[in-house]
């Protein structure tokens, strides 16, 4: 999971990345170099499906696909769905909706007062833990980029990296 | 309109749209809705790169600008033509621009690009409006039209994104330092180079080739003494990389022939060291690569891959023992700008037999070995 402030985008989105295949049978020309790869595999890039809550709410797939013609070339293609494309609508803000839920005495979008508390129940003892302990040295970055060295260490030590949204 | 390199019907879909640079994502979702109200129809869109371009304002963006266009013909992209201009130097000026391919029984928008004017001290500034709209999980291809400078901030910011980072090493004030400082760069596994000399020496790679094809000289790739490549002033950094190749190549072969045993055929490069092959590369007049020469020991003979006197094909010929297919000519037709790029965005993967040559060239170039 990731999160910061001034990213170079703001996009909310959910991204399942899918296994390396086993037998990267079209070797390294699959599209992406291998570190580009969020798998870290040498074969083709992974099959990405993002779920993008905001902004242009939607679902795609990218996957590769063999490029037509004799060679054995695999290209990244992304196939696209838009709710504001497909609907003709765009869905409401965020807190439109929560806003009308409210008014409405609709309680469907909200976690009751007991989960609340459990919840800070634990945030707060964590909270604690850390006011007891010397402050780590915080690993700051430059606005505009997506995020310090250090995120990209926490990965590449599995031999992964960060999809770019 | 325009009519690109293969003569296709290449149509401005709605000309040129200024924009505030703030509003490009929103201007660019609009440009599409406005394409398809306009049309009374659907329009398809198609999208499988990002493509960015950085050039200096004047003919290299106008060269730049129709090779995108042509580009994104074949390559369909998300392009961006950012054009240094003189004049002030905090500006930042956007405009938006959809290039609709007509083929038979339909309209088929197969690009939108983004155009930059940018001044001196907006290259940064400029490189983070495009980061964000970058259409995700497709590769990024970064397109140098002049000097490759890793102190460009610009360069730096797209570098964090790129898959690969396209350049011409003819279009570089100091050739030879760039590929050295090429090889030196912090690419992170990153990014992967190409350079358009590299797609220039596709003939004369296919023709070096083709004479290994020939039943007497197969068995000398192995057992390669000498490569001379003579090239004119233009072309150093294509020589180097040729011979890098072609050394490369016998090295695999003597591997090949000899399995286990360490190959000799190292370098021979200006510094001196002792090498089984030697490289020569030797200035001649004119442009380009003009000539490769090999010489082979046990079994002895000679190939070459020569410019014939009117350019336009290259003249194959061997020396040997039962040699009789050869001379050919297989021709050679200088390829247009769009061309050239095209066949370097084709991918994202790294080549493989240009970087090793790159190692080589930019060793003898340079007169370090890489890190």
């Amino acid at each position: 999971m990731r999160a910061g402030k001034r990213l170079p985008k703001r996009v909310t989105e959910i991204a399942i990345t899918f296994k390396d295949v086993p037998h990267a049978f079209f070797g390294r020309n699959g599209g992406a170099p291998a570190a580009r790869s969020p798998g870290g595999g040498a074969g083709p890039a992974a099959n990405v499906l993002a779920l993008r809550i905001q902004p242009e709410e939607g679902i795609s797939l990218r996957f590769g696909s063999k490029v037509p013609g004799s060679r054995l070339d695999v290209e990244p293609v992304k196939m696209d769905f838009l709710y504001g494309r497909s609907f003709g609508v765009e869905p409401p803000e965020a807190y439109e909706r929560l806003l009308l839920d409210a008014f409405l005495g609709d309680s469907t979008l909200f976690i009751r007062r007991d989960e609340v508390e459990a919840a800070w129940g634990l945030v707060t003892a964590v909270h604690r833990g850390w006011a007891d302990q010397a402050r780590p040295a915080f690993p700051h970055y430059e606005a505009g980029t997506w995020g310090p060295a250090a995120a990209d260490a926490l990965l590449a030590r599995d031999g992964r990296a960060w999809r770019r949204p | 309109m325009i009519v690109d390199g293969s003569g296709r019907e290449v149509l401005g879909g709605g000309g040129v749209l200024p924009v505030d640079i703030a509003s490009l994502s929103t201007e660019l979702r609009r440009l599409w809705e406005g394409a398809s109200e306009a049309d009374g129809a659907a329009v398809t869109r198609a999208c499988t790169r990002n493509l960015i371009a950085l050039c200096a304002a004047g003919p290299a963006a106008e060269a730049a600008d129709l090779a995108l266009v042509a580009v994104a013909t074949e390559h369909p992209a998300r392009a961006f033509l950012v054009v240094a201009t003189p004049g002030p130097a905090d500006r930042l000026e956007a405009s938006l621009t959809a290039h609709c391919v007509v083929r038979p029984g339909r309209r088929h928008v197969c690009c939108e690009q983004v155009t930059l004017a940018i001044g001196s001290a907006a290259r940064r500034r400029a490189a983070s409006a495009i980061v964000p709209l970058l259409v995700p999980d497709l590769p990024v291809f970064v397109w140098i039209t002049g000097g490759l400078d890793f102190a460009d901030p610009a360069l730096e910011r797209l570098l964090d994104v790129a898959d690969r980072l396209v350049f011409d090493s003819r279009a570089c004030p100091d050739p030879a330092r760039t590929l050295v400082d090429l090889v030196h760069s912090e690419r992170n596994d990153r990014w992967s180079p190409a350079d358009l000399e590299w797609a220039r020496l596709e003939p004369w790679r296919e023709a070096v080739a083709a004479l290994f094809d020939e039943p007497a000289a197969a068995s000398m790739a192995g057992h390669l003494d000498r490569v001379v490549v003579e090239h004119g002033g233009d072309a150093i950094v294509g020589a180097a990389l040729l011979a890098g190749w072609i050394v490369d190549r016998a090295e695999s072969a003597r591997a090949a022939d000899a399995p286990g045993e360490r190959a000799r055929v190292e370098a021979g490069d200006g510094a001196g060291e002792t090498a089984s092959a030697a490289v020569v590369l030797t200035p001649a007049p004119g442009e380009g690569v003009r000539r490769v020469g090999l010489e082979a020991r046990h079994p002895d003979g000679r190939l070459e891959v020569a410019l014939a006197e009117n350019g336009r094909a290259l003249v194959l010929s061997l020396s040997a023992a039962d040699a009789c297919a050869l001379p050919a000519r297989r021709p050679l037709d200088p390829a247009p700008l769009a061309d050239l790029v095209g066949r370097m965005v084709a991918g994202a993967a790294p080549d493989e037999l240009y970087e090793r040559a790159l190692l080589r060239a930019a060793t003898w170039l340079g007169g370090t070995a890489p890190d």
